[in-house]
């Protein structure tokens, strides 16, 4: 059984309960104390990973840091549909692995500004605010034409990918730290639709999404 | 410069496309410092209702639209669509709400691709809705602004610049030959810009709405005929001018303030 | 607010501004209390001192794994547990979390009942069971209220719980910024374990929440227990900072209560009657 080094609070280990839950991938979970215990910090956990940052997996053996690679190899090796990474599709690959990069600036900007706000940690965090307001607006400016052209999805598939996975957590838990979606209104309908998807699982800060009506497309 | 006339309250603003109030979602918005959530139930009617739980002031934009209501996230408590009551309290399943308890309600009306609200008095101060030109009208996508809106509306009557037929570039290739609009403000809050081509003329109607003293929505309406299937490089051209029109606002109040703009979004 | 102008019931008493364990780490921690910036630092044999940002001294003392100040003159000790005194007790900091709203909506958010099946479903309560019966609120003689008789279903009522049933809970706020949780152990019925809240009032409108736990020790893993209460904080944090306003209003009128609501009614009207003013809306 694939062995997920976890915090239950972490928008990036989120990232892979995520897509283990709608792969219907057994895991188990081997709970760090992140904070205020820092354990991943810990000699034991830089041990396996050295840059001493959740998630990590091992899969009998194979360990592999880093949530949007563990997008990657979990979608590329559990995902028979093919749907969430199609590996054959270079212009889909290609779109993905952008959305893959926009996702670490999301950590770098959102997720460090929710750390700062909630966690006490260290951030220059009007910057931090101010990056993520320039990420959403791009964001929000994609996914409203996406909608025009009929796409509900990141990567303009017909099913959500590991682009989509990737780029949520941190946007679905910016208010915590003080990034407001009210101007925004082309994610927050984006964000409805991930809530829908079959098999999705919540975590403390984010609400779940009334079923659509019977009668719309999934 | 047009000055508005009466009680700002007591005036119709347009806060979002009617195409983006959809099923099973509340659209969280903001008028003059008041934040308001719109949702649409199943049967086509929309709300726009103080976004606030009477009961412990939570947002009810992160509530549900169940289609027929709105549950609060907080203790599930339910309100009608319509006239906002209280149907159902969960603590206390048995019993029918008193009547007291009820979502406050503002005026909402659809009109040219928009949903408007009134903050005012709803049976006393039902205003007039702004006659526009609603043929061959397109609501284009709204642009956020971190300014205010008489920033905005002097910034639009100063210079705006679009293309006529953008669909048909005329001048070098990959480059849109636009014209400096011609800009009128009607009022406040409602400016038109006209440009033309020698084939082709086009009017985008400017609606502002103000969501705080320093931060408005720029709505369009673009009347053009004949888009059909230019329909979506029409919108991308309006969305790219509108967008550097946005951005030039806002470098100029970061250059005037000598910091930069901060973000103040609720 | 001018720093005279706090209430005495809030500037002369003692409120946790730090857990001992950050202290340790950081050696140097800067907070913020009723408005008052204050520089905390520990020495080589483990002694707390704490100096404003004008550079004057504020009382401090360790207890219960936390760092306690006070920036006026005490009145009365810190806050005592007799239950901590028990030998078979575990006692744990669970957290500190920050959040961005008055520190007494978070207060009135751990003595409310009927979140629990919305915001904590699956964990501390579930829908169909969202009934709330009478209980019973009284004053305390040193001030605050006692809720007793509060009865909830829950499903996973305890790191430890196996199933769900139907939990006791006994509710007091002690002081305006302090309120305590006692609920039957599941193995130990008639022993009751003890959640407490130590909220720090950082402004009228933020506040940091610091857990503190004192189980009896049968099967508690310390780490479990301060999982768990990160888990279900962390659910509890965007519904408190989506509040508005985010200072408390005691006043009649612009937030309704039903019945289920009688702890948190009376702990409104107690904070008006004793004169707290510092994160709350006195009128309307």
């Amino acid at each position: 059984m694939i062995k997920l080094y976890n915090y239950e609070l972490s928008g990036d280990c989120y990232k892979v309960r995520l897509i283990m839950d709608a792969l219907r991938i057994q895991f188990e979970r081997i709970d760090l104390d992140f904070y205020p215990g820092y354990e991943h910090e810990s000699p034991w956990f830089l041990r396996l990973n050295p840059l001493g940052q959740l998630p990590v997996i091992d899969d009998d053996g194979f360990i592999l840091r880093d949530a949007q690679a563990i997008l990657v190899y979990l979608a590329s090796k559990y995902d028979p549909s093919g749907l969430w990474y199609p590996r054959s599709e270079a212009e889909a690959l290609g779109r993905i692995s952008m959305w893959l990069g926009f996702a670490e600036s999301l950590g770098a900007t959102a997720a460090a500004a929710r750390l700062h706000d909630a966690m006490f940690h260290d951030a220059d965090i009007e910057k931090c605010r101010a990056d993520a307001h320039a990420l959403f607006r791009v964001l929000d400016e994609h996914l409203w034409f996406a909608e025009q052209e009929g796409h509900e999805w990141l990567s303009s598939r017909e099913h959500p990918t590991i682009a989509d996975i990737a780029c949520f957590p941190d946007v679905m838990l910016s208010e915590e730290g003080g990034i407001s979606r009210l101007p925004y209104p082309a994610i927050r309908r984006w964000t409805d639709r991930m809530k829908r998807i079959p098999h999705f699982t919540l975590m403390p800060g984010i609400f779940g999404a009334w079923p659509a009506r019977a009668s719309q497309s999934a | 410069m047009a000055r508005t006339p009466g009680n700002i309250i007591a005036r119709w603003f347009p806060v979002a496309r009617s195409e983006e109030v959809i099923s099973r979602h509340v659209v969280q918005t903001q008028l003059l410092g008041q934040e308001i959530a719109v949702w649409r139930d199943d049967a086509g009617s929309v709300n726009a209702w103080e976004n606030r739980c009477p009961h412990r002031g939570v947002r009810l934009s992160i509530g549900f639209n169940t289609g027929t209501e709105l549950r609060c996230q907080y203790h599930g408590w339910r309100y009608a669509t319509g006239n906002g009551q209280c149907t159902f309290i969960p603590a206390h399943p048995g019993q029918k709400p008193s009547s007291a308890i009820r979502a406050n309600v503002y005026g909402s009306i659809e009109q040219y691709g928009f949903v408007w609200v009134h903050l005012g008095q709803q049976q006393t101060d039902t205003p007039a809705l702004p006659t526009l030109t609603a043929q061959h009208a397109i609501a284009l996508r709204s642009i956020f602004v971190e300014a205010p809106p008489s920033a905005v509306a002097e910034a639009l009557l100063r210079g705006y610049r679009f293309s006529a037929d953008p669909a048909h570039p005329q001048g070098s290739p990959g480059e849109i030959l636009m014209s400096a609009a011609s800009v009128v403000a009607h009022d406040a809050y409602i400016l038109t810009a006209t440009a033309a081509t020698h084939d082709a003329d086009a009017s985008v109607t400017f609606l502002l709405q103000p969501m705080t003293e320093s931060q408005t929505v720029i709505h369009g309406l673009l009347h053009v005929e004949g888009v059909g299937t230019e329909r979506l490089t029409v919108l991308r051209h309006h969305n790219s001018q509108m967008t550097a029109f946005r951005d030039a606002v806002e470098g100029a109040r970061r250059a005037n303030s000598g910091k930069p703009v901060a973000v103040q979004y609720p | 607010m001018t720093t005279s102008a706090i209430e005495s019931i809030l500037w002369d008493d003692w409120h946790v501004v730090a857990e001992l364990a950050r202290l340790t780490r950081f050696r140097r921690f800067v907070t913020t209390l009723l408005g008052v910036c204050v520089t905390l630092e520990l020495d080589p044999i483990g002694n707390v001192s704490a100096r404003r940002d004008d550079g004057t001294i504020a009382a401090a003392e360790i207890k219960y794994g936390f760092v306690w100040i006070c920036l006026g003159s005490s009145t009365r000790g810190i806050v005592e547990f007799a239950e901590c005194l028990e030998p078979d007790r575990l006692l744990a900091t669970a957290g500190s979390v920050r959040v961005a709203v008055s520190g007494l909506r978070a207060v009135e958010n751990f003595l409310d009942l009927s979140h629990l099946a919305f915001v904590h479903a699956g964990y501390l309560g579930e829908e169909p069971h969202t009934e709330i019966k009478q209980y019973t609120v009284r004053p305390l003689a040193e001030g605050g209220i006692i809720a007793t008789g509060c009865k909830v279903y829950q499903p996973k009522a305890s790191p430890i719980a196996t199933e769900g049933y139907d939990v006791d809970y006994i509710y007091a706020v002690l002081r305006p910024y302090i309120v305590v949780l006692y609920k039957a152990n599941p193995v130990e019925m008639t022993r009751k374990d003890m959640i407490a809240l130590f909220v720090q009032p950082v402004s009228e409108e933020s506040c940091v929440a610091h857990a503190f736990t004192c189980y009896l020790k049968h099967g508690i893993d310390p780490a479990a227990v301060r999982s768990f209460q990160q888990f279900i904080f962390g659910q509890d944090r965007p519904i408190l900072e989506n509040q508005v306003p985010k200072r408390l209003p005691l006043g009649v009128g612009t937030e309704i209560p039903v019945r289920a609501d009688g702890s948190s009614a009376a702990y409104r009207r107690w904070l008006g009657d004793a004169g707290v003013r510092f994160g709350a809306i006195s009128t309307g």
